[in-house]
């Protein structure tokens, strides 16, 4: 006896019915294995940040923010974010949402105070004005909603995103030496014209050079954006123990060195060239000149930062009470 | 307890009318002019790259040395340049050379050239004696021609102050740049080999 037709069909078309059933879970219900959980929080500007958004806590990845939706009635943002189920709030948990800088992506962090600072609504609310966190009615009233607060720009870390923005600009600025070097040298140009790979150079150098002149003009102590106000500048020493100004100095040197390396590797080209196409030895030269520049002006931000931190760390007050200084003997003032 | 309150209140007194009101900042503008010999203008093109200093040179409140100690830089309370002293010379080295090469480009157009410059500023203050304040301005030149170095040289002037107003001292920086600069610009334009020293 063969097995009966009509009951193939019926199993048949119940496993494409669950197949179905299976993926159509995977691709559209978030989460299916319930690893995560969502929680959320009012926004009154969400800053660019959209769906995908990482979230951090102290320093990981915590999860990702799954919606923004505008609230009509309020024209605020409920945002909701799934955070991994095994993360638990304090009594004192807000989110704080990193509003784009110049340089920075836009980003959202849970911040969890502990102990006495978490003890009472009270005491929470205290620690938060502390921050400079201005509140955001929230749209949710349930356990898993969180107040939000804007984040001030933070120079440490702009500085730092610059910084690395710089040495990548640096980076190019090699790899492009090196390439044409392999289209002087004949080697082949993998069909790269030489106008185009010129043009690409002047580009990249003329951003690293107004970057770097940017970063100069705000890290000279009394006259950058930094300096020039003295909130600012308090605002600075007080983030001074919460980040490492050493590593930041460390990734300024990385990227002097890598400019200081190009000047070096554009040098040897312009030499190794002096006899071949007068367009590309003129390139190479501007190319030499744009890097010596580059150069002066990182230089001369590591050297600031490194007085200001070196200062700050000798008299904490620094920044606030400034330093003694005399005229010179016999100086006549106007009137 | 009220006694001591008098005490402190005295004493709080005291401090303020000590403390006094503060200076206002003078800025002083830097401007060098130089007058061409008659000198034929030369060929050729030069470009100055950015000129470098350390420290107190590298900033633009006011410096001066003590004869006495001049291991010693001062720096102004009230005194600031407009601009800081490596821009400033940066500046004059461009107009001086202009008055002997036909093109003559700063840092802020990274071109091609025949010759670069490349200076390190080492005097930018002011030598104050009493009764005879000096400006004094060096800096160290090398000068580099097709990937090779043509020339190497240090260059310094000074120039009195004639005065005792903010004034008085910019003019006398005005004529130390014009001094030192101009020594260069001759050295570099008739290939003297030696440089003038201070």
């Amino acid at each position: 006896m063969g097995p009966d037709p009509k009951a193939q069909i019926k199993w048949g078309i119940g496993a494409c019915v669950l197949t179905l059933l299976v993926v159509g879970i995977l691709a559209f219900v978030p989460d299916p294995f319930f690893r995560t959980r969502a929680i959320a929080t009012t926004l009154d500007n969400v800053a660019g940040i959209d769906p995908g958004t990482p979230v951090s806590f102290r320093g990981i990845e915590l999860g990702k923010v799954r919606s923004v939706d505008l609230d009509p009635a309020t024209r605020n943002f409920r945002v909701r974010l799934d955070v991994r189920r095994d993360w638990q709030p304090t009594g004192c948990t807000y989110v704080l949402a990193g509003a784009a800088n110049p340089f920075t992506a836009p980003s959202i962090e849970i911040v969890a105070l502990e102990k006495a600072d978490a003890a009472t609504t009270a005491s929470c609310r205290n620690q938060m004005a502390l921050r400079d966190c201005a509140v955001v009615p929230l749209l949710d009233r349930d356990a898993d909603a969180f107040p939000a607060c804007r984040r001030a720009p933070d120079l440490i870390a702009s500085t730092t995103m610059a910084v690395n923005e710089a040495a990548n600009v640096a980076r190019s600025a090699n790899q492009m030496a090196q390439r044409l070097q392999v289209i002087l040298g004949g080697e082949g140009g993998g069909g790269a014209s030489m106008a185009q790979v010129a043009d690409n150079a002047t580009q990249t150098l003329a951003a690293l050079n107004s970057l770097s002149s940017r970063l100069d003009s705000s890290f000279s102590p009394g006259r950058g954006d930094i300096a020039l106000t003295l909130g600012n500048v308090k605002r600075m020493t007080g983030r001074m123990a919460e980040v490492d100004v050493r590593s930041v100095n460390g990734i300024l040197q990385n990227a002097n060195g890598i400019v200081g390396d190009n000047r070096v590797g554009v040098g040897v080209l312009v030499d190794q060239t002096a006899r071949s196409a007068a367009q590309a030895n003129q390139m190479l030269e501007g190319a030499s000149a744009s890097l010596v520049e580059a150069t002066a002006n990182l230089s001369q931000m590591t050297a600031n930062l490194n007085t200001l931190t070196e200062r700050l760390a000798a008299d904490p007050t620094y920044a606030v009470r400034g330093q003694k200084y005399a005229d010179p003997p016999g100086l006549e003032r106007g009137k | 307890m009220r006694m001591l309150t008098g005490l402190a209140a005295l004493a709080l007194l005291s401090g303020c009318a000590m403390m006094g009101k503060a200076d206002a900042p003078v800025t002083m503008r830097l401007a060098p002019a130089f007058a061409g010999d008659g000198a034929p203008v030369l060929a050729g093109s030069v470009t100055v790259s950015p000129v470098r200093a350390g420290g107190a040179l590298a900033v633009q409140r006011y410096a001066y040395v003590d004869p006495a100690r001049p291991a010693e830089i001062n720096q102004a309370a009230s005194l600031f340049w407009e601009e800081p002293p490596p821009r400033l010379i940066e500046r004059a080295l461009v107009s001086g050379l202009r008055g002997r090469y036909a093109v003559v480009t700063g840092p802020e157009a990274p071109v091609a050239a025949d010759m670069r410059v490349i200076a390190i500023l080492t005097h930018f203050e002011e030598v104050s004696a009493p009764g005879v304040a000096q400006a004094r301005v060096g800096f160290e030149a090398s000068v580099v021609a097709g990937g090779k170095v043509v020339r190497t040289g240090s260059y310094c002037a000074n120039a009195p102050i004639a005065g005792s107003t903010a004034t008085d001292r910019a003019r006398g920086f005005e004529a130390a740049v014009e001094g030192a600069v101009g020594a260069f610009v001759q050295a570099l334009a008739k290939g003297a080999t030696s440089a003038p020293s201070c």
